[in-house]
């Protein structure tokens, strides 16, 4: 009986449930695609490697997201970053210099974000949409538009260079690394908790001794730091500072934190599930693509599988809640 | 209730996966031909076939090796499996479905089946689709590939060692220089002739006028290096021609994109501050540039003191198509560059290199201007263009329809 309830209860999990898609999402086209291309060594290479810049826009948003906030400026500030770290290069500035200051200028967006919501006191969506509208012309401004090309060559290595017969490309570790440092970080630290503990009452968790403005401008930061951190590996990747850089990456890295389980209200959701939430989407993106389906119906598709996603989360959860006021 | 929502979406989502095994839109690698390509072939191994050919290698007939690579090219192509092909594009809007309609409208002519691929306006998505379609086994690849991007497509792509060809927007390495044969317009000279029309039938509409009442808005997009080529000339020659003139360019680059709506703003916005300006011409890089400004004109009842002529014909047909023989717009004329035009060579050009019967430096080479801006190391096909008008748009399109679909396809 013990067991048999134990059994339900790991297949309530929200882990369990996005690991039951993968599966399926994978079994799927392995199937439908033509002896079994979906699975061919070098495809399962291009489902990671989409995966790398948008998964620091992911963690990015996702801190934020645990801890009731939003940042829409995430894919602008990444994209300005990594054209000016682009101008640096090209303007004979070495690159472990142009790496530093580039950073800090993503981490200054990220603090003017957080002045704007926490002293000024706009709503994180208006201040942050606002911010991004500002970088996307700066963008525009600072090369007069036109793409910057990416020369030096430890960052065409680190963008470019793959391990293991080409299989492990060297800004996939950094993604990896990145998103082992941040689940540890937020499931395992003091700090992590009360990030969680703000999402999830801020009041309480102002009057249990957490300064949450404090805490705000610290995941605020460090959302700009890695949307810098993204437009440079992505002009490391294209070995070209572009325009468009990371700006149509954003949402993906949203959507895929809400599929991993990160909640819009805060005070929940892990990276464990975000990486496989992605996991999810760029192999179900993949697929399509793999078989040849339009586009347009990849795009209807994905939008399918998220509600399915948000759909069966919301069941669990409600479920749970039952079970917990039953038991009250 | 939520069950059944719950379950619904399970039965779209397994409908949806069904429905892409059952081929797609665009077709799966596994095709209904009886000669398909066995996609376990890797793209090197298509790639390192000898350019004699080997079992595979289509018969030719005996005046070869002539006409290799154009759409009368006298090769057997039912000689050989049906070729991959891919279409790799930066998106999938307008303009790349109607030149994948266009390619697709040779695949029984030429024994070839060709798949969209996109980008999604995502250069990580795009690059990585290059990997993915040579992972897939495609036998070739037609690129349309954006500037800022182009270095990097190109490392790669020469990584995979499918054939390819650019398409649209030429390949350039870091010096600005091509790197394989080309699809391409003369970008400069699209937007001469249209300049050039307007200075040649203006007096048509107008009789003589004052130049210093007239004003040029110049339609552009400053962060596409091809689309921003086509505004060059309509300004040196505007201000050359016109010196007493005034000329205004209109970026839609921040303003928009590529979209009528974007036009429409901009040349309303400058319409509307220069009321002295009596006579208006617009040029612009796009053909959705036409129908936002001549939409400008007639919503400020200025139809008869504009005239339109852009570069492009698609969206301009759409507007003329719907038009009576009553109706006025200052849409007066386009260049028109058939899509036909654009696949014919495009899809014929990638065969001849699967074929092996050319090679990326031997294709296309007597079509190479000798004073091509990008270098003349490789191929360049430029697409022939024409103005066209309302009264002529529909006589310019049976005639191309007739030349290349209805006259030496395959009869087998």
């Amino acid at each position: 009986m013990e067991s048999a309830k134990g059994f339900k209860k790991f297949f309530n999990e929200k882990m369990v449930t996005l690991l039951v898609l993968l599966v399926i999402v994978v079994a799927a086209f392995t199937v439908l695609s033509k002896n079994g291309s979906y699975l061919h060594p070098a495809n399962i290479r291009n489902i990671f490697s989409l995966m790398v810049v948008t998964s620091l826009l992911t963690l990015a948003v996702g801190c934020l997201m645990i801890s009731g906030n939003i940042d829409l400026s995430t894919g602008a500030n990444g994209t300005l970053c990594g054209i000016l770290f682009a101008l640096l290069l090209q303007g004979g500035v070495a690159w472990p210099v142009a790496l530093i200051a580039t950073l800090l200028i993503g981490m200054a967006i990220g603090a003017f974000n957080a002045t704007l919501v926490n002293i000024v006191g706009f709503q994180p969506f208006i201040a942050t949409m606002a911010v991004a509208s500002v970088a996307k012309g700066l963008t525009y401004v600072a090369n007069n538009a036109v793409a910057v090309p990416v020369k030096d060559p430890v960052i065409t290595w680190i963008g470019t260079e793959r391990f293991f017969n080409n299989l492990l490309p060297v800004t996939l570790i950094i993604a990896i690394v990145a998103f082992v440092f941040y689940t540890v970080l937020m499931g395992a630290t003091e700090f992590g908790r009360s990030v969680y503990l703000i999402g999830g009452n801020r009041e309480a968790a102002r009057l249990s001794g957490i300064h949450p403005v404090k805490i705000s401008y610290i995941l605020f930061i460090n959302s700009g730091m890695l949307s810098a951190l993204a437009g440079i590996l992505l002009a490391a990747r294209l070995k070209s500072g572009t325009v468009t850089g990371v700006v149509n990456m954003q949402f993906s890295g949203m959507t895929a934190a809400m599929l991993g389980g990160v909640s819009f209200g805060g005070g929940s959701g892990g990276f464990g599930g975000v990486f496989i939430g992605m996991l999810i989407i760029n192999g179900f993106n993949n697929g399509l693509t793999v078989l040849g389906v339009s586009s347009y119906w990849q795009t209807v598709a994905s939008g399918v599988l998220l509600l399915f996603a948000l759909t069966v989360d919301y069941l669990n959860m409600k479920r749970r809640g039952k079970r917990v006021s039953k038991r009250g | 209730m939520k069950k059944i929502i719950s379950l619904l979406l399970v039965v779209l989502m397994a409908a949806g996966l069904l429905a892409c095994g059952g081929g797609g839109q665009n077709g799966n690698i596994e095709t209904s031909g009886t000669e398909t390509q066995t996609p376990d072939a890797s793209a090197s191994e298509t790639a390192a076939a000898p350019p004699d050919g080997g079992a595979d290698t289509p018969a030719v007939s005996a005046d070869a090796p002539q006409n290799v690579g154009y759409i009368d090219d006298p090769v057997d192509h039912f000689a050989r499996d049906t070729y991959q092909i891919a279409y790799l594009s930066p998106a999938f809007m307008f303009l790349q479905q109607s030149w994948f309609a266009a390619m697709q409208a040779f695949e029984e002519r030429l024994n070839f089946k060709v798949t969209s691929f996109t980008g999604e306006n995502n250069s990580d998505t795009y690059l990585t689709n290059i990997e993915l379609i040579a992972s897939q086994g495609y036998d070739g690849i037609i690129m349309d590939c954006e500037q800022p991007v182009a270095v990097r497509a190109y490392e790669i792509i020469e990584e995979t060692g499918v054939p390819y060809i650019a398409f649209v927007q030429s390949l350039l390495d870091e010096n600005g220089k091509t790197v394989c044969p080309q699809v391409v317009l003369d970008q400069y000279d699209t937007g001469k002739k249209t300049i050039d029309w307007l200075i040649a039938n203006y007096k048509s509409y107008w009789g003589e006028i004052d130049a210093s009442t007239l004003g040029l808005i110049d339609c552009t997009v400053t962060t596409s290096p091809d689309l921003a080529l086509r505004a060059v000339a309509p300004e040196e020659i505007f201000k050359a021609t016109f010196p007493e003139g005034h000329y205004f360019m209109a970026d839609m680059a921040a303003a928009g994109g590529v979209t009528a709506d974007a036009a429409y703003t901009q040349v309303m916005a400058t319409v509307s501050a220069h009321p002295e300006i009596e006579h208006w011409w617009v040029t612009g890089s796009t053909e959705f540039f036409g129908s936002g400004s001549a939409r400008v004109f007639d919503d400020l009842g200025k139809v008869d003191d504009a005239l339109v002529c852009v570069v492009g014909a698609g969206a301009n047909i759409v507007d003329w198509d719907s038009m009576t023989p009553d109706t006025k717009s200052s849409l007066v004329a386009c260049l028109a560059i058939s899509d036909l035009l654009y696949a014919a060579p495009a899809v014929s050009g990638v065969i001849a290199l699967i074929d092996g019967r050319a090679t990326k430096e031997t294709l296309w080479r007597d079509k190479t201007p000798a004073d091509w801006q990008f270098g003349t190391d490789y191929g360049v096909w430029l697409v022939e263009n024409d103005i066209i008008t309302r009264d002529t748009y529909k006589t310019y399109f049976e005639e191309i329809n007739a030349k290349y679909l209805l006259s030496g396809g395959h009869t087998d």
